[in-house]
């Protein structure tokens, strides 16, 4: 689905790349996390995957990136679109400005990939509902919570039911319970169309529950890539600026203190924690 | 419940839910009347006997009334006063001193703020009736291109925002210690300070936004289809084609009526 070769980029005006000789492969249906410190270059690969780049920012870059079958990097987003759905970070400019309510913004990318009027309805309660924002159907775009704003641009992809999903912090503004919820959601609707999934969230725990996966960027270097597990657990995350989960830090030490017996893989999550102290 | 975009005021019955381009056609028409009316009674006419009866059945008279004369007091005020002493004539109705208030000016200022009215009328009658995005629809089925009914509707979108915005970066200017009152020196430099930011985060933004639009496939060819329906009749083709007609008979009237040699 996703094969990125020895791939380089660097912003206009700047020197050192951010990202340096990246190369990845993921499968249909895979799910993905990626961590690194703020500047490590997680949002600019998933530019680079959206086709974003050099539609957005020119730079220099180097390298292969084949997507669904398609180079995003010549094809552009266009092209992509309705095939690779892309959730970037602010949530504001990927309002379109150009329709009235959060149906008709949410339809608004069915309507450009041609889909027939009786299909959209479906659809978009569907999307809505999936984000809870059902309740705010008809309210406008612009009067929104910069979390429920988040909400309206996930919905807006989602609805386009693409194969590849690129969600960045997609729920970094929504309460606890509810990006819990929406995340939740998102993962069993990936699961059942066998979407491929790359998703950059801060909160390991939430990425350990739902990623089979996980990366970690360092200065734009792929540096660790494996199970989820056992990367998002790795005491050498310590030093590049991600901080594991209370649980994994907690049960760290108890194997440290001979308090419980050194298991095959630290906890990353409430629910593997209370595994390990059974 | 939908909050109204730009002027529209949402009524059942009325103008509203005629097809948007009915309501073009037909404030095109009233338009082109206005230019072609020569006596200032016929334009004042067509205001009073068309206009304010379509508000009135619109439900909209109120806010057509306030918006209308708002927007006109000062023009007919200075029209009247200025053109009818400055304006080149002989029927001099009283004189001020050295200065004389004619006929012939006053004319031309009723004519003048006439079709001024009738003009802002028939706009703000579309205005107030009309979603912007429905009529943009219909003119991009007609063959209008996307990227320019975009924006239309996002301009008259936007530009609310553009003021909060600009208050916003005003105050921070202002936490940051740049005096906005006072002299008109130092107002002039509170602006100087104010319009790069804002022109710079609303560049950035388009930038951003422009981008995520191409990626929900704006702008992709191929059929596009549209989620609200746009009701059209008969009755309402034939009433386009009639004021079509109407629009280009008085226009090609008034044509001949100025290039005759008198
Ligand atoms: N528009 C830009 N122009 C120049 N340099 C940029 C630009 N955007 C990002 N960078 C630089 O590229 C590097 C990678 O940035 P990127 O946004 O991909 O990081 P990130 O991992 O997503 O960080 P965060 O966790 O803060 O979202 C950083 O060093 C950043 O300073
Ligand atoms: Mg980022």
């Amino acid at each position: 689905m996703i094969e990125v070769n020895d791939l380089s980029y660097t912003y206009p005006g700047t020197t050192r790349p951010a990202l340096d000789k990246v190369s990845l492969r993921l499968g249909e249906g895979e799910f993905v996390g990626v961590v690194g410190a703020n500047g490590s270059g997680k949002s600019t690969l998933c530019y680079a995957l959206a086709g974003f780049l050099p539609t957005l920012y020119q730079g220099e870059c180097h390298g292969q990136v084949q997507v669904a079958g398609l180079d995003p990097i010549r094809a552009g987003p266009s092209a992509l679109a309705g095939t690779v759905g892309f959730v970037f970070q602010d949530p504001f400019s990927q309002i379109s400005g150009a329709r009235f309510s959060l149906e008709e913004e949410v339809a608004f990318g069915l309507e450009n990939l041609g889909l027939p009027r009786e299909q959209m309805a479906g659809r978009v309660k569907e999307a809505l509902a999936l984000v809870g924002l059902s309740d705010l159907a008809g309210r406008s775009p612009f009067e929104l919570s910069g979390g429920e704003q988040q909400r309206l641009a996930l919905a807006s992809i989602l609805v386009l039911q693409p194969q590849i999903l690129l969600l960045d912090e997609p729920t970094s503004q929504l309460d606890p319970v509810g990006a819990k919820k929406v995340i939740e959601s998102v993962d069993a609707l990936t699961a059942e169309r066998r979407t491929t999934v790359l998703l950059i969230e801060q909160r390991l725990e939430w990425m350990a529950a739902h990623a089979d996966r996980a990366i970690v960027l360092d200065a734009g270097r792929v540096v660790a890539d494996g199970p989820a597990r056992e990367i998002l657990t790795a005491p050498s995350l310590d030093a590049l600026g991600v901080r594991r989960t209370r649980y994994t830090l907690a049960a760290e030490s108890a194997v440290g203190r001979r308090l419980i017996p050194s298991p095959d893989h630290l906890p990353v999550t409430l629910e593997q924690a209370a595994v390990l102290l059974r | 419940m939908s909050p109204a975009p730009s002027l529209y005021l949402p009524q059942p019955t009325g103008l509203q839910p005629l097809h948007p381009l009915t309501k073009l056609v037909l404030t095109l028409t009233v338009l082109s009347g206005a230019i072609s009316l020569a006596d200032p009674r016929y334009v004042f006419a067509t205001y009073g006997l068309i206009l304010v009866p379509l508000a009135g059945w619109s439900r909209i008279l109120g806010p057509f009334l306030r918006y209308s004369f708002r927007a006109l007091a000062p023009f007919l005020l200075s029209l009247v006063i200025i053109q009818g002493f400055f304006y080149p004539g002989e029927l001099v109705i009283f004189s001020l001193g050295p200065f004389h208030y004619k006929a012939e000016g006053l004319g031309f200022a009723l004519l003048f703020s006439g079709r001024l009215l009738v003009g802002l009328g028939a706009s703000l009658l579309l205005l107030l009736t009309t979603r912007m995005d429905h009529l943009m629809q219909a003119l991009t089925q007609r063959g209008l291109s996307a990227q320019i009914a975009y924006i239309v509707v996002t301009t008259l979108q936007i530009i609310p925002r553009f003021q909060s915005r600009g208050e916003a970066i005003f105050d921070a200017q202002r936490a940051r210690g740049l005096k906005t009152e006072g002299s008109l020196l130092r107002r002039a430099r509170a602006l100087f300070f104010l319009v790069p930011p804002l022109l710079f985060s609303s560049l950035m933004e388009t930038d951003a936004r422009a981008v995520a639009l191409e990626a929900r496939g704006f702008g992709k060819p191929g059929p596009k289809t549209s989620w609200a329906v746009l009701t059209d009749s008969g009755g309402q083709r034939i009433v386009r084609a009639l004021c079509a007609v109407a629009a280009l008979a008085m226009i090609g009237i008034r044509l001949a009526a100025v290039a005759r040699p008198r």
